[in-house]
């Protein structure tokens, strides 16, 4: 494997530092980073970033044709277009409540995703107006 | 046909049910008194309900939630409330047509889809957010076509109604609603061009350009601006330039760029039409009336929180703020309805900042209060070290070291207990400042 640089931008504080990652066949070098906790992150960030996907799936319930979903813990960003396109085909069908499982074992590789949100056909839940 | 009902009476009145709103309903409630919650959508939660991704509560609750779950934790506690009996009602599908002072009380005028309703009321917790800058506020030139939305409404449509606004994306501005669409439309599978921002900063948080541009290899412009915009029917490109340093654009550097849509990010502006008539001015740097620690405006009995005060950076001081003007709102209602209704103002002094400090809340502080307050400020500049300190009549009853400061980033400063009472006993005029210190 060839010699390769990322930059990247430190999330770990406010303070943001720009951090340049070298990665070697067998070594990485972090700089610009202001203490240690950058170095870590750059580490991280130039082997094997990853994140929570959230996203939407099709609903067929009247009033809320998407169901915002996340990810059951994070994910390698990597992954996510392959996710983003089977998480494409899902349809839910049925009122389900925030948290509930939505879909399980995306892709083969343990992904599951639950609902952000309650589904349920619209219809005023409160008083409207009288 | 309309419909006029006879004047209802609450305590407490609540516009807008978003995090300020609702926190602020739920604070009315756990002082034991009346409220009501007016809200114009169809569902409490505000623009948290689009806001999918992930990165809310983690001060409040410890955690990264997405917007619609954060709602949800909001919503079940009012729920929870209303079933232990605490009188919390709301009302959805309402709009708010004016407010007017009537004697020691408000009346407020709603729109519903009954008809208009008048309710009156001691005590009104403004809670209406923000909107978003639009291109006529911009002075954008060209064309005007189909394909020009704000981010705001491109995640409306993308996350709700499940509809692409477009394929071939420009990005202009770099706030953080832009900077979440920038990689939406990409995970969508449609392309990004870029973001460009006429500053020479990022006005988004740094956290926002790692995971939103560096991740997706989204790039960014900065020093840039789009110039003109092109197109017949749909928009079919745009043309970008860079800017010197006083703003003016390079017209040998611009650039076609063929897009088929343009997202603006160019601001956010608090929702305060309908108290502006009420002859409150306006505090230029926050776009909101000028309150106390408790939100309460030079009106007596009318409280602003949330966005609505000032454009906050994080849900948790949205919510924080909201409950705040919730708590003083039910202690304004209930001595109203005693005595004659004492304003906190008859006890309040301006507070007057200077140095880097771009904008504050409160601008005004009751020193009759016992509790130190929570100022609330972002700085002009980025500073990797600066001093804060706070003075009255010349005296400095508080000095603190503050590290990495920058300009997209709201700092929350609770004022010690010892520099509350010095503060309160001295005579003079309050200022606060934060200067940058060395090296910075």
């Amino acid at each position: 494997m060839a010699h390769r640089s990322i930059q990247r931008t430190c999330i770990i504080c406010p303070r943001g530092c720009s951090l340049e990652i070298i990665v070697d066949d067998d070594h990485i070098t972090v700089s610009g980073n202001e203490c240690p906790k950058g170095e870590d992150y750059g580490i991280e960030e130039a082997t094997a970033p990853r994140r929570i996907l959230t996203t939407t799936v099709q609903t067929t319930v009247a009033g809320m044709p998407r169901l915002p979903v996340r990810s059951v813990g994070d994910v390698l960003l990597m992954e996510m277009d392959r996710l983003m396109r089977e998480i494409d085909s899902i349809v839910v069908t049925q009122p389900v409540r925030c948290g509930d499982l939505v879909a399980a074992d995306l892709c083969g590789i343990g992904v599951n995703l639950i609902a952000t949100d309650d589904l349920r056909p619209a219809g005023p839940d409160t008083e409207r107006g009288q | 046909m309309s419909d006029v009902c006879g004047d209802e009476l609450v305590d407490v009145v609540v516009v807008g049910g978003g995090p300020a709103g609702v926190s602020a309903a739920l604070a009315v409630g756990d002082a034991g008194a009346e409220v009501l919650i007016i809200e114009r959508e169809d569902r409490l939660g505000g623009v948290l309900k689009q806001c999918i991704h992930d990165g809310f509560g983690v001060l409040q609750y410890g955690e990264r939630l997405t917007g619609p779950e954060y709602a949800h934790r909001h919503v079940a506690a009012l729920k929870c409330r209303q079933t232990q009996g605490g009188q919390i009602r709301v009302m959805t599908g309402a709009y708010l047509h004016s407010l007017r002072r009537d004697g020691t009380r408000w009346s407020i005028d709603l729109i519903t889809s009954q008809g208009i309703q008048s309710i009156g009321t001691a005590a009104v917790v403004m809670a209406t957010g923000c909107r978003e800058r639009t291109d006529r506020q911009i002075y954008l030139h060209g064309d005007r076509p189909a394909g020009i939305f704000t981010a705001g409404q491109a995640q409306r449509l993308i996350n709700i109604d499940g509809v692409m606004p477009g394929r071939n994306v420009v990005v202009l501005g770099s706030g953080d609603i832009g900077l979440i669409m920038a990689r939406r439309f990409v995970l969508e599978g449609a392309r990004v061009q870029g973001v460009y921002e006429i500053q020479s900063t990022v006005s988004g948080l740094a956290r926002n350009v790692a995971q939103c541009l560096e991740d997706w290899n989204i790039p960014l412009h900065l020093g840039t601006t789009v110039t003109e915009v092109h197109g017949r029917n749909r928009v079919e490109a745009v043309t970008v330039c860079p800017v010197d340093g006083s703003g003016l654009p390079d017209h040998n550097a611009a650039e076609r760029i063929p897009c088929d849509t343009l997202i603006l990010s160019v601001g956010l502006i608090p929702e305060n039409d309908i108290i502006a008539d009420l002859g409150l001015p306006l505090d230029s740097s926050t776009g909101g009336p000028a309150v106390t620690q408790d939100r309460e405006t030079q009106l007596p009995g009318l409280y602003v929180c949330g966005n609505a005060l000032t454009v906050y950076d994080l849900v948790d001081y949205v919510s924080e703020c909201g409950q705040a003007a919730g708590t003083a709102a039910t202690r304004g209602a209930t001595t109203a309805r005693s005595a004659a209704a004492p304003s906190a103002h008859a006890s309040a002094g301006p507070v007057e900042t200077s140095g880097d400090i771009g904008q504050m809340v409160p601008q005004l502080l009751d020193l009759a209060a016992d509790q130190p307050p929570v100022f609330f400020f972002r700085v002009k500049r980025a500073m990797d070290k600066a001093t804060l300190t706070i003075s009255r009549g010349g005296v400095q009853v508080e000095s603190r070291r503050l590290t990495y400061l920058r300009p997209p980033e709201m700092i929350r400063y609770e004022l010690r207990e010892r520099a509350w009472a010095a503060l309160r006993r001295n005579p003079g005029p309050i200022s606060v400042a934060v200067e940058a210190a060395d090296g910075s």
